[in-house]
């Protein structure tokens, strides 16, 4: 399980099997790049159970009863509506013929499935899962453990003093790990490609959360922030008081020192809406919130698509255009006055 | 380690007085919530005299007898709405000016709504308020009105009274942002970097509760806080809730700013700073500030927070009006309309300025254009070669009572200037 290999799913390895299986089938002539005729048998009875194979015998048991050798093997419908002898022909023969090789690839898979070779290749990829949720939980973990260490580093300065009216020194550590982490280990995971005909729907609910993501990060660090002042403000109130009481000026008014924890406040936040970590956080939450927004916006456009009613971006098609239009008339108003 | 006494039992002794004081205070509190309350904003008379889209005319009835023969056009900023002007009966910026006898209309934005995302400056300032002053000009058969702008609509005055010069006789901007490279202002600070691309992109409009939050973050200690403290601690007195409701309401009727409008503000002034530059382009024409030719009264805040002094006080060098004044009060942005101090300066200052100007006779503008360039040159002279043409004045409202006026002003408007670029004009004279 845990050895490194170049075909973690096993899906090389499942191929070169069912290859062989093909190959095997074919009589050795596919690898030579001869495509064999094979005669495809009457479907009279599919449903025969076998003991020793049962998904490879359904199959196999239709090709072994019908095969004549002349490679020109007719078909018909196996559930025989109608006259089952009857010859098909023209288009119909195109169908069947169709049909037919849906049929052999179909056997050919299952053989291939039910081989040794495959089942080890099969339960080699399912044993790679377990690897993949390991790499997850350790990135978790040690994100976890990072933010916990980052924790108890800012708890440990809780006792320093705190110089009033000073963001020099921003911990700014404390909530970015979240994001950083989230940006290096998660991240990728909503950025894998996605396939098939709902490839581009959940891509966009993919870009969706990870855009909500990353708002609810940049969120909370400016929460953080915006919290700095009322946390200085205690204990620059505290080191007020006890200058006050040093000097015995204590006043017996709570009102004095509502005001003086405003005024401290005050001061606090206006220090700090001139930082650059202020600034910087502000236009990134702003970013932030703009891009969700606009995710989520792409979402809702293709669920509405399916209703009845207009979406947003064809409303401002028309309200773009009504306004030029508007213009236009004011100026020939203008130029016509 | 020193032992301090802290008068605790003291203290508490004054929590329990102050709680048995606020039982009281909540008991008359509740009697002053439940009744009628009157806290209707704007109920200064005024009719609906021209509509567009959403925006609309208002047109004041005054009780007095009309005394201006120009009528004066108050053009409100798109954030917040003209309202605060008259908030109620005795403290009211409209009902001084229809005291003074001024023909007064105002313009109400309305409320935009997403389909006006993509009218910018153009459609503001060459559309609607264009449209506005024909009808103003055409209905009371005046080449010329007055146009006076607060705040963006300040700078929408400015730029329409640079584009459309021939139709504005005197120009006043109050707490008007025209120079955006400045640092004072947090404003000023943290639209330097805003993406507002991505925003507008995203949103259309930019809401009304948006921007709010945003004023509100100006001042959290106070505007978040203290302020509703203040409320708790007054709520049994019933003037005070009536005021305090009232400019609850006016605060929070925020309507959403158009999107256009908003791209264009940050970009082009907050970010590239060209209004003052004269580089600003609007419909396809630059505005250039040397066409303001008219008499320019600029009013300003001293503690405005959210257009500071430095936003306000360059357009004046910049215009090539040369009858100009500026004036900075001892208060912030919002004060200067509401605060009843400031009223009493405030409103009568402008009428009594539009007054002096209203009674002289019109400058006869083709004898003007010839004297235009001498004059200009003459005057660029004077100011290049007098780097101290600024001085600290203290003035007196015409009523007589003393104002506290920290301002500046071009130095000798009007008559001083006159004299001055006389002598300028000799000496050019002279030495052509």
């Amino acid at each position: 399980m845990g050895d490194k290999t170049d075909d973690p799913l096993g899906i090389e390895s499942m191929i070169k099997t069912w290859t062989k299986s093909v190959n095997d089938l074919m009589g050795g002539e596919y690898t030579q790049g001869k495509m064999p005729q094979m005669p495809f048998p009457f479907f009279q009875s599919p449903f025969q159970p076998s003991f020793d194979s049962p998904i490879q015998s359904m199959f196999q048991h239709v090709f072994q009863q019908n095969q004549d050798g002349s490679g020109k093997t007719p078909f018909y419908w196996p559930f025989q509506y109608g006259d089952s002898s009857k010859k098909t022909t023209g288009d119909q023969k195109d169908v069947m013929s169709a049909i037919t090789n849906a049929m052999k690839n179909l056997q050919t898979i299952t053989a291939a499935m039910s081989s040794p070779e495959s089942m080890a290749a099969l339960f080699k990829g399912i044993g790679t899962m377990p690897e993949m949720l390991m790499n997850f939980t350790h990135s978790t973990i040690s994100g976890m453990a990072e933010i916990h260490q980052k924790m108890a580093e800012s708890a440990s300065r809780m006792g320093e003093s705190v110089k009033a009216y000073n963001f020099d020194n921003i911990d700014k550590d404390m909530f970015k790990v979240w994001s950083e982490i989230y940006e290096k280990e998660f991240r990728k995971f909503l950025q894998i490609p996605q396939l098939g005909l709902t490839r581009e729907y959940q891509e966009k609910i993919n870009d969706m959360t990870d855009r909500f993501n990353i708002c609810q990060a940049q969120m909370a660090d400016f929460l953080r922030i915006l919290s700095l002042p009322f946390q200085h403000s205690a204990v620059v109130m505290q080191e007020e008081i006890q200058a006050l009481a040093e000097k015995g000026a204590l006043s017996e008014d709570p009102q004095f020192y509502y005001q003086m924890w405003v005024r401290i406040l005050e001061g606090h936040f206006m220090t700090l809406f001139q930082t650059p970590d202020y600034i910087d956080a502000l236009t990134k939450t702003i970013g932030a919130m703009s891009q969700f927004n606009s995710s989520k916006q792409s979402v809702i456009e293709d669920i509405l698509s399916t209703l009845p009613v207009a979406s947003r971006s064809e409303l401002d098609d028309v309200a773009r255009e009504l306004h030029q239009l508007k213009k236009e008339i004011r100026n020939l108003r203008k130029q016509i006055v | 380690m020193t032992q301090f006494k802290v008068p605790i039992d003291l203290i508490m002794s004054k929590v329990a007085d102050d709680t048995t004081k606020a039982r009281d205070r909540v008991r008359k509190a509740s009697e002053v919530l439940l009744s009628d309350l009157k806290t209707e904003l704007a109920s200064t008379p005024y009719e609906v005299i021209y509509q567009e889209d959403r925006v609309k005319l208002k047109h004041y009835r005054s009780k007095k007898k009309i005394a201006y023969k120009t009528p004066l056009l108050v053009v409100y900023a798109l954030i917040n709405r003209e309202t605060m002007l008259d908030l109620q009966p005795g403290r009211s910026v409209v009902e001084r000016f229809l005291d003074s006898g001024i023909d007064l209309y105002m313009i109400d934005w309305g409320y935009p709504t997403r389909k006006d995302r993509f009218l910018d400056f153009d459609d503001h300032i060459n559309g609607y308020m264009d449209n506005i002053v024909e009808f103003i000009r055409k209905k009371n058969g005046v080449p010329k009105i007055n146009l006076m702008g607060i705040c963006m609509g300040g700078a929408f005055s400015v730029i329409y009274s640079a584009l459309h010069p021939e139709k504005i006789r005197n120009l006043v901007t109050t707490v008007t942002p025209t120079n955006f490279n400045t640092n004072k202002g947090l404003l000023h600070l943290w639209m330097k970097n805003i993406d507002v691309d991505s925003v507008v992109d995203t949103y259309g409009n930019l809401s009304g509760d948006v921007m709010n939050f945003g004023f509100l973050l100006l001042n959290p200690a106070r505007l978040m806080i203290d302020k509703y403290v203040g409320f708790m601690e007054n709520m049994d007195n019933r003037d005070f809730v009536e005021n305090f409701i009232r400019m609850e309401k006016w605060i929070f009727d925020s309507p959403d700013l158009p999107g256009e409008v908003f791209r264009q503000f940050v970009k082009e002034c907050y970010q590239a700073n060209k209004l003052i530059q004269s580089k600003l382009e609007v419909g396809g024409r630059i505005v250039d500030l040397k066409n303001i030719t008219m008499p320019l009264l600029n009013i300003y805040g001293k503690f405005d927070h959210l257009v500071p002094p430095e936003a306000c006080n360059q357009l004046v060098k910049h215009v090539a009006s040369k009858d100009t004044e500026d004036i900075c009060l001892n208060t912030g942005h919002i004060g200067i309309y509401v605060s009843s101090k400031c009223q009493e300066a405030f409103a009568p200052k402008i009428a009594s300025w539009l007054k002096q100007r209203d009674q002289e006779p019109e400058h006869n503008e083709k004898e003007d254009s010839n004297k235009e360039e001498e004059e200009k040159t003459s005057y660029v002279e004077q100011k290049s070669a007098d780097p101290g043409h600024k001085e600290k004045i203290v003035k007196k409202t015409t009523a007589g009572k003393p104002l506290k006026l920290v301002g500046t002003e071009k130095k000798g408007a009007r008559k001083a200037h006159s004299a001055k670029s006389g002598a300028a004009v000799k000496k050019k004279k002279k030495t052509t």
